[in-house]
């Protein structure tokens, strides 16, 4: 089994050569994240032309950046836990045994993938409050629980892949061994 | 009652064990919160910090600039950068070296990453140096050390997070990080020579190129200077927030990937996934840290650090050296982005209660931070730059460092004996 959780040194390497070449999941993903990023820039560059040039700036701007950005960084949180790119210090694991790898995946895994799932529970009892009490953007008027649920779910879903790849890796493993 | 240090000893045994900095930040933080002020406030703040800060508008800023740099990349107009500042240096001794550093320094200015400038300047300065003879362990020294400048120069993704943390204006901390950036190039062109000077390295040089074919050569850098102009003009002038200047320069460095004809939906299409990625990654180490920071200001680790450093020394420059010490030893082991948001929460208030302005705090910070990305065990632009030539030893690239690190050293000597250098675009 190859070590595929991201370290700094991995990551350089991943910024030293840029894959293009995306899988289906990053397609997807991509697709509809870069939509959201490419909206965000949209809203911005006609906001301000249309401040100084028409006088007319676009109404609720500022709050559908916000929902956007919210959107892509828990949408990204799919992207990254898949690719298991998440930021580690790599100076002491680097140097445990290989046969304590696994575990130790396994465990900085669980943890992860639980504080996750805390997240993704707190967020959409969050989002019910809210909810509860019709919160909306002032200006626009959009109802903001449903994004709530949407990042509690990217959260949850988030937490059990990151969770969930390094438990495989080492069930892989012990059963691979078991066999021998 | 303390229990701040064993907070403090458990992240830093999570960190250890590899739990991405994200999640061990978040779970000793909320631990931390609970055992202060019980489980259900808790929670609630968990939620509240991870939501209500996703859809900060201020914070748009990092995709926009992310994304910006991104497009710069690809856009390809690092190599034009080069090939100018080559034009007026090659008859200088280790002018390609000095070009390197100069082009790193205009790339920064355009993309506020200094990995990114460092793996981009690799790829097209590294070859040409090679083909002159010039030793890797200068070339990969000036590169490496050139990219740090990602950071400092306007616009950069870490002062971002400083202005966020500190609540100081962002469009300031950028002006003010201009002529350290500045002076970060005469520096590292200085450095060049300097381990010409020590390492026994002759070189020859180039006949000067006619005045005119070197003003000619400025043409291509035309897209990137205006692109800079557009963005802190943009600020300086006041025609558009900080915020919104990041939508701005991202649009123009679109328009730039289209001008030098670099479009393809593909690589456009991975762009974005990539900036949405280190979008996310970002953003959960900030929500990581906020969570944490929330624990720290509730334990009274931050009065209890004051009164331990305030015992030491009641003096600004007494606090600074400390601090300096400090990141030095922490950039050993953290990576740039969580050693400021771990750090910053703490240091701010005392700096600003010990009447140190938190704009020229700011660039100190960066400027440290700058070190870290060069300095061993943790050197993560040696690190980009071993990646792109694995042939080369890192303690060949670090070993060259050394007359750049000091230059360093000497920059932030020099900005704390005049502060005014950092303050006066501001």
């Amino acid at each position: 089994m190859t070590d595929t959780a991201e370290t700094p040194r991995q990551e350089a390497q991943n910024l030293a050569s840029p894959d293009h070449h995306l899988t289906p999941s990053g397609i997807i993903l991509g697709g509809i994240g870069g939509l959201f990023l490419v909206a965000m820039m949209g809203l911005t560059v006609c906001d301000v032309v249309g401040r100084y040039v028409f006088n007319a700036p676009i109404k609720g701007a500022g709050e559908l950046t916000e929902i956007l950005l919210c959107a892509v960084i828990f949408l990204g949180l799919g992207a990254v836990s898949l690719a298991e790119n998440h930021v580690t210090v790599d100076l002491l694991t680097d140097k445990f045994p290989d046969a304590v790898q696994p575990f130790r995946q396994a465990l900085t895994g669980l943890l992860s993938g639980v504080i996750l799932v805390v997240v993704a529970w707190r967020i959409w009892i969050y989002a019910g409050q809210i909810g509860g009490y019709g919160g909306s953007t002032t200006s626009l008027s959009i109802p903001i629980a449903p994004l709530g649920y949407f990042c509690a779910i990217c959260a949850l879903i988030g937490g059990l892949i990151t969770a969930f790849l390094p438990l495989k890796r080492l069930y892989l493993q012990l059963s691979h061994k078991g066999q021998n | 009652m303390e229990h701040w240090p064993v907070g403090m000893a458990i992240l830093v045994v999570l960190l250890f064990l590899g739990v991405p900095i994200a999640f061990a930040l978040a779970s000793v933080g909320l631990v931390g919160v609970v055992a202060i002020i019980g489980w259900s406030p808790s929670l609630a703040l968990l939620g509240s910090v991870f939501f209500d800060n996703g859809r900060d508008y201020s914070l748009s800023v990092l995709p926009l600039f992310l994304m910006m740099g991104n497009f710069v990349v690809q856009s390809g107009i690092a190599r034009e950068l080069y090939e100018s500042a080559y034009a007026w240096l090659r008859h200088r001794k280790g002018g390609l070296a000095i070009a390197t550093v100069v082009a790193c320094g205009a790339f920064s200015s355009v993309c506020g990453s200094s990995l990114a400038t460092a793996a981009t300047m690799t790829k097209i300065a590294l070859p040409s140096m090679r083909r002159y003879g010039y030793p890797d362990q200068l070339s990969t020294a000036a590169i490496a050390a050139g990219g740090t400048l990602g950071i400092l120069i306007p616009p950069s993704v870490i002062l971002v997070f400083y202005g966020i943390l500190t609540q100081q204006d962002i469009g300031r901390l950028f002006l003010a990080g201009l002529i350290p950036g500045v002076i970060g190039v005469i520096g590292y062109s200085i450095a060049v020579r300097l381990s010409m000077r020590f390492q026994g390295i002759d070189l020859q040089t180039e006949s000067k190129l006619p005045l005119m074919d070197r003003i000619r050569a400025l043409k291509s850098t035309a897209g990137a200077l205006a692109l800079f102009t557009f963005v802190m003009g943009g600020i300086y002038l006041g025609v558009f927030t900080p915020t919104e200047s990041a939508g701005m320069g991202a649009a123009g460095a679109f328009v730039l990937v289209i001008l030098k004809r670099q479009f393809s939906v593909q690589a456009t299409l991975a762009v974005l996934f990539d900036t949405m990625k280190t979008t996310a990654m970002m953003f959960f180490i900030l929500f990581g840290a906020l969570t944490f920071t929330n624990y720290v200001n509730m334990s009274g680790m931050t009065q209890d650090i004051q009164s331990l450093i305030t015992g030491l020394t009641n003096s600004p420059l007494g606090f600074i050296v400390i601090v300096l010490c400090i990141y030095l030893a922490l950039g050993c082991v953290l990576e740039s982005l969580s050693m400021i948001m771990l750090t910053v929460p703490v240091f701010y208030p005392i700096a600003a209660n010990l009447g140190i302005d938190l704009i020229w705090f700011g660039i100190f910070v960066v400027m440290v931070t700058e070190i870290s990305y060069i300095t061993p065990p943790v050197g993560m632009n040696a690190f980009v730059l071993r990646s792109v030539v694995p042939d080369v030893r890192l303690g060949t690239i670090f070993k060259g460092l050394v007359p750049f690190v000091f230059m360093d050293v000497l920059r932030i000597a020099l900005l704390t004996a005049f502060p005014v250098l950092v303050l006066f675009l501001t």
